[in-house]
């Protein structure tokens, strides 16, 4: 035996330990590395979901795995684990107090933060360097030329007669060095990559115009912060400086716009901060308030970009921020707003949050390719992005192409159809990236061959979505919308594309909802871990299954309620409408028999109305009430579900340009943490009055910025009643739980008065009346209207009636003939039933 | 699949140590083997292909060798000390070759296309570069496994084993995963006993178990949070005097509880299926020399160059030039088998240099005379200074910090960057940390000879430690993977 074996076999021979020492030590390990997973499994089945580790026969299905799918399924493994879980908090919290960050964000001193990777492009080697240059572009097979890319866009800017300006945003550190490392505590000078002016002057020598805000910012700096202190951006200060300091680069507006401003606040932990991943209820990090000079349009209506402007800025999160709601620093009052005051004319904007070397390129392009004209009279292009992107961003080539003639109205058009994955792009590992949302592209191919670009959540609030374990060869069940139609909305998130630029001329589309039918490599999901409940299938038209046993439904004299499971009671109207086929347009009059033509067509009337109130400047917000057996069908009394004819009407509206607020995806989503209707009765909850309200005043706290707020009180209390369905149950009562909204303290609290001066107007059916009026109606001061009025801060005017929501309301408001004097959003509620069941029809009715 | 990964040591450590005691005696070393290409495979799955070819050669070699009809072999016993036979010679230079092939292409091949484009650029042939031609995937472990392969095929070849009938047996032996893909390289005749009869004890699982929570320990607790030192350090583009010392050093703490973490790992699972594999590290920053290092630090690679190459190329034997060529040659080929690169070249050619010079000035006995602590520090110094050039990414970039570190650079402002990031007291308490275990404690092995309640306590606490910050963790780089 060789002397090194002899040696170690000796050493482990005279091995002292004693038995039980050595059965702990033994048990100890094995408990902690097998109680450990089955745990996870016990807790995953707990909650519904279907655990990670069940999928390893899935890995193997179709032969060897590939090493990505291997990676994948260890990174959910990870991000599933119920011990990072509840670690991640506490040690994090621990190595903060430690002065120690994560790998994102280094902590720098007087409790402000840097991200990392801006760090160290500041601190770093060359950028220019073409070994380096080579060297990244082989290991990450990106590419690396930012000077080339640069001067490619110019030129294709140029062809089109666009000049482009070019903004790179310097990173955090080099404005607050010394906030990062005291041996600067002493030096106010920025500091700046020494390769910097190289690039500049290469890009000079090519003729790119380039401006550089760091002066700006330096000169900023010395009275007011520049940049945030818990986040990688800069401070609304900063975006005021750098569009000042643009101005005279904008030229002359051809339509000159009298901007006007609002002040506003805003307080937020930033997203270094969220990066750190801190436990809940921490004091380490302080929230951070800011000051935001809002742009408002003459009108009063906030800034909103104009496709058809001249000035393009195209940009990351930096022209997103103080613009995009959803990065958490307040809207209205980012770079294009403030550039549009400078300017004093329409500004556009196409920004995406991320990869700024590329994204807003490939936007740009991905435009055109669907045939939107992004560029059309435009005459310059600001492309504003942040500087560390020099040396880690990807410069690929984009070739902007020609407009594409526009989509055929049925590629437009919102459509639900069984699809499989041909390609997914790899959502963002929750971490990996500064933002806390993210946008994932696939292509699908339908049944019949058909390729569609789809877009949809692979991240959300730092946490992988459902969607971003899809993978090539599942099935989905999907419920798509026109991308054009959410761009406005999402356009901003960071988006993770597929590299084949050939998708970018497929007809895009948002999925609106998804079901995985079928994976190619595991069995179908349980439902319980899918994100949203919906029907198994979704149908495009109405459900014959459902329309039949509705018509089997008896009748009941002087009761129209349907009795279902549970106690659940439903409206036999409301089911009607829900076995009925399409409704509107031209198959308007065959679906309303008993009415005449010219009042059978809902959507007419609907545009009618939005015209009558767009010609006055004021904002429509439509708000179809989802029926009850729509978010709860597995309490109607069988088992046909119903069809999703509203869903493809209120598609349809969108289309024609109205302002829908979406309550079924929003039911639908939280239908299971509250009963959001009631039991025995045709209207919704408190609970579903809440989740509305709370939509509504987001919807309407953005389009009418900067309100004076009133501090209004709410004390709950339970009621018990017995609603106008309860006839199927004998009367039966149910208890809920209302919230009363009221002013004034004390004996003197009384119930908020709608104001009929108020710029928003509720009009609806009794759902705006059911919890406010009393009587019949259960209690006051707890419906609708007291809970927008509660989270707006002022009081909103109403007209609610008993009767039609649909024609009654209108003739109402025609009757107070005021012409909306002091209107500027109207939300018109009403039932979704009203839309085929309304006696009266859908008269258009001249305000 | 690494140890330091939730996968394996929730998931693919608790199966494969079920299955290998449930399963009767005979099939272990089948469930072993499947269990072992899992983990290999792992990493990308074609490559269990090629371990499996490099293991079928060598097996088949390692029958020819003894047996003139491997099919059939009659007897196998280790051959008979003499000269070989032309089909011995044959197949004992078909698995060298084999070997060394594999290695070859897959280590060296990107290297010699960027030597070429080096090359090309040089000579002004900038049109002549290979910038699209086909880059060659490192398989993992390969540099380990060859090796481990090859020595089988010697050691039978010279008499000093005898070869495995059963190709599952030998199949393990290559595969096995403990020191599958980063070591310690396990020479076959070193464990062929064991291959054949090995004992499972209660205290050898429960020494396993301590090695592995004091790998675990070394590993997650200190390699990483120095490694983020060295990194921060050796990725800046500008760096003061102070800073590239606290680098340098960084990144000789980091390999060092990195891979001797990794072997002590490896040390502790092997023990927990019943193998014992010798040591690997020896405290080798407690080395008064460069000479002493190296019989202190990555032991089996030492011993593997010395018995395959130092001493067949004549060693100490054939008069002084000739030691000082063959250690030159040896250290050498000793760091292009880290890898291929110009900076592993001077990294070996440092340590062949100096351990020349002390076999020349041995005589005179004058670095004896130096007090330990001051030849620890010398010797520790020398090796930090071979370090940059392992850890800095190609050789301009390592002659850059080694002229920060002794200030003949001027000093870029951003340089001062780095002391925001470095001196936090996460950084510097993990730094202190580092040096008190590498000066102030004994060894894995000797704090794991005698495991009284209170040292068994100490290793579950450090583990339970370990796997709460693994868990929070994702910088969690294995050095010697890429080897």
């Amino acid at each position: 035996m060789h002397h090194r074996e002899q040696a170690a076999l000796e050493d482990i021979q005279t091995t002292r330990i004693s038995r039980a020492t050595a059965w702990t030590l033994v048990l100890g390990f094995l408990g902690l590395i097998c109680v450990v997973p089955l745990v996870q499994v016990a807790l995953d089945l707990r909650r519904g979901q279907r655990p990670v580790a069940a999928e390893t026969t899935a890995l193997v299905q179709n032969g060897l795995p590939k090493p990505a799918q291997l990676r994948d399924f260890e990174t959910r493994l990870e991000n599933r684990d119920f011990l990072r879980e509840h670690l991640l908090g506490p040690s994090q919290a621990l190595l903060l107090r430690l002065g120690a960050g994560n790998e994102r964000c280094w902590v720098g001193r007087d409790g402000w933060l840097f991200y990392r990777d801006a760090v160290e492009y500041l601190g770093g080697p060359s950028f220019l360097d073409p070994v380096r240059m080579r060297a990244r572009a082989q290991s990450q097979g990106l590419a690396t030329d930012s000077v080339a890319a640069i001067t490619a866009f110019r030129d294709q800017l140029a062809a089109r007669k666009i000049e482009l300006l070019v903004v790179p945003i310097p990173v955090k550190a080099a404005l607050y060095p010394d906030r990062l490392s005291g041996r600067f505590a002493d030096k106010a000078r920025p500091l700046v990559h020494p390769d910097l002016a190289i690039w500049r002057e290469r890009l000079a020598a090519e003729g790119v115009r380039v401006f550089d805000p760091l002066p700006v910012l330096a000169a900023l700096r010395d009275h007011k912060p520049a940049y945030l202190r818990t986040d990688t951006h800069w401070s609304p200060a900063a975006v005021e400086a750098l569009a000042a300091a643009l101005g005279p680069q904008l030229g002359q507006a051809r339509q000159p716009i009298a901007w006007g401003q609002a002040e506003a606040q805003v307080e937020n932990l930033g997203d270094l901060a969220q990066m750190l991943r801190l436990p809940a209820g921490q004091r380490s990090v302080q929230a951070e308030r800011v000051a935001l000079r809002q742009v408002l349009a003459p009108d009063g209506s906030p800034f909103k970009p104009d496709p058809n402007a001249e000035i393009l800025v195209l940009g990351d999160s930096f022209c997103n921020i103080y613009s995009m709601a959803a990065l958490g620093w307040g809207e209205h009052a980012g770079l294009a707003e403030q550039l549009a005051l400078v300017f004093g004319g329409a500004v556009d904007r196409l920004a995406i949050n991320d990869g700024g070397a590329h994204s807003g390129r490939e936007a740009l392009a991905r435009e055109l390719a669907s045939g939107h004209d992004r560029l059309a009279g435009k005459r310059l292009v600001i492309w504003a992005f942040a500087e560390r992107e020099l040396s880690l961003g990807d410069w690929r080539a984009v070739t902007l192409p020609d407009v594409a003639p526009p989509l055929a109205v049925t590629e437009l058009a919102a459509r639900t159809l069984e699809a499989r994955i041909v390609a997914a792009a790899s959502a963002p590992r929750p971490g990996s990236v500064p933002y806390p949302d993210g946008i994932i592209a696939l292509v699908v191919a339908s049944g019949t061959g058909e390729r569609l670009l789809t877009y949809t959540w692979g991240l959300r609030d730092h946490q992988a979505t459902e969607a971003a374990s899809w993978r090539p060869g599942d099935s989905l069940a999907l419920e798509l919308v026109p991308w054009r139609e959410q761009q406005a909305a999402l356009g901003g998130f960071q988006r993770s594309e597929l590299a084949d630029a050939a998708t970018l001329s497929l007809p895009a589309y948002w999925i609106k909802r998804a079901t995985r039918i079928q994976t190619g490599e595991s069995p179908a999901p349980s439902q319980a871990e899918k994100p949203v409940p919906v029907p198994a299938k979704v149908q495009s038209t109405a459900s014959p299954l459902f329309a039949a046993a509705v018509a089997a439904l008896p009748e009941r004299e002087g009761c129209a309620a349907v009795l279902g499971k549970n106690g659940w009671c439903y409206f036999l109207p409301e089911l009607q409408h829900l076995a009925s086929g399409r409704y509107w347009a031209e198959a308007a009059p065959a679906s309303h028999p008993g009415l005449a033509a010219e009042v059978a067509d809902p959507r007419a009337a609907i545009l009618d109305f939005k015209r009558q109130l767009d010609d006055r400047g004021i904002q429509l917000l439509l708000v179809p009430v989802p029926a009850k057996a729509t978010i709860y069908p597995e309490h109607l009394p069988f088992t046909a579900k119903p069809g999703q004819m509203d869903g493809a009407f209120i598609a349809q509206l969108r289309r024609d340009g109205v302002e829908v607020v979406d309550l079924e995806g929003l039911f639908q989503a939280h239908r299971d943490k509250a009963d959001l209707y009631l039991h025995t009765d045709t209207h919704w909850s408190p609970a579903g009055i809440d989740l509305t309200a709370q939509a509504l005043a987001a919807k309407i706290g953005s389009l009418l910025p900067g309100r004076p707020a009133t501090e209004l009180k709410s004390t709950e209390h339970t009621i018990e009643l017995s609603g106008d369905l309860a006839c199927a149950v004998d009367g039966a009562k149910e208890q809920v739980v209302v919230t009363r909204v009221v002013v004034g303290g004390g004996k003197r609290a009384k119930p908020l008065a709608p104001d009929r001066d108020s710029p928003v107007l509720l009009m609806g059916d009794s759902h705006t009346l059911v919890f406010h009026a009393g009587e019949d109606l259960f209690a006051t001061g707890a419906g609708l209207p007291d809970q927008l009025a509660l989270r707006l801060g002022y009081a909103v005017d109403l007209l609610g009636v008993r009767g039609s929501g649909a024609t009654t309301v209108r003739l109402d408001l025609m009757r107070r003939g005021d012409q909306c004097q002091g209107k500027k959003v109207v939300v018109w509620v009403f039932t979704v039933r009203e839309l085929t069941q309304s006696a009266q029809g859908w008269a258009r009715v001249s305000l | 699949m690494v140890f330091s990964s939730h996968l394996f040591i929730f998931y693919f450590l608790p199966l494969a140590l079920g299955a290998y005691y449930l399963v009767p005696r005979q099939l272990r070393h089948l469930v072993l083997t499947l269990f072992s290409y899992l983990f290999y495979g792992w990493s990308n799955p074609a490559f269990m292909l090629l371990m499996l070819v490099s293991t079928a050669i060598d097996y088949f070699c390692g029958l020819i060798i003894v047996s003139p009809t491997p099919w059939r072999p009659a007897s196998l016993v280790p051959l008979a000390p003499g000269p070989r036979g032309p089909r011995q010679k044959l197949a004992l230079w078909t698995s060298i070759c084999a070997n060394l092939g594999l290695l070859a292409f897959f280590k060296y091949g990107n290297f010699g296309i960027d030597a070429y484009n080096d090359l090309m650029v040089g000579l002004g042939f900038d049109s002549a570069v290979w910038d699209h031609f086909w880059r060659i995937t490192l398989p993992l472990g390969i540099s380990f496994y060859t090796f481990q392969s090859m020595s089988y095929s010697i050691d039978i070849y010279r008499g000093e084993a005898t070869p495995l009938r059963n190709p599952v047996d030998f199949a393990c032996y290559v595969a096995m995963f403990p020191q599958l893909v980063a070591g310690p390289i396990i020479r076959y005749h070193e464990v062929a006993r064991q291959m054949r009869e090995r004992s499972h004890t209660l205290e050898r699982f429960a020494r396993g178990v301590a090695f592995f929570a004091l790998g675990m320990a070394k590993k997650v607790l200190l390699a990483n949070p120095c490694g983020k030192i060295a990194d921060t350090v050796f990725d800046a583009g500008a760096r003061g005097l102070l800073d590239s010392w606290y680098g340098a050093f960084a990144y000789g703490f980091q390999i060092y509880f990195d891979f001797s973490g990794y072997s002590d790992m490896a040390v502790g699972l092997g023990l927990m299926l019943g193998f014992v594999f010798p040591k690997n590290f020896d405290s080798p920053y407690h080395s008064r020399s460069i000479t002493e290092f190296w019989q202190r630090w990555h032991l089996s690679l030492s011993f593997f160059l010395r018995d395959y190459l130092y001493i067949p190329l004549g060693g100490n034997r054939k008069g002084q030039a000739r030691t000082y060529a063959n250690l030159a040659i040896v250290m050498l080929l000793g760091g292009l088998w880290h890898g291929a690169s110009w900076n592993f070249v001077v990294w070996g050619g440092i340590h062949g240099g100096v351990l020349a010079l002390e076999r020349a000035l041995a005589p005179r006995r004058w670095l004896e005379r130096l007090p330990a602590a001051l030849r620890v520090a010398l010797t520790f110094t020398i090796t930090t200074i071979a370090w940059v050039f392992f850890r800095a990414a190609d050789l301009p970039a390592a002659l850059d910090f080694l002229g920060a570190m002794f200030a003949i650079k001027a000093t870029d402002p951003r340089a001062d960057l780095l002391a925001g990031l470095l001196y936090q007291p996460y950084y510097l308490l993990a730094f202190a940390l580092a040096a008190a275990v590498i000066w102030g404690c004994r060894d894995s092995w000797h704090f794991t000879r005698v495991l009284t309640p209170l040292r068994a306590a100490c290793c579950l606490a450090l583990l339970l430690l370990a796997l709460a910050a693994l868990t929070t963790q994702s910088y969690n780089p294995f050095i010697y993977f890429i080897f």
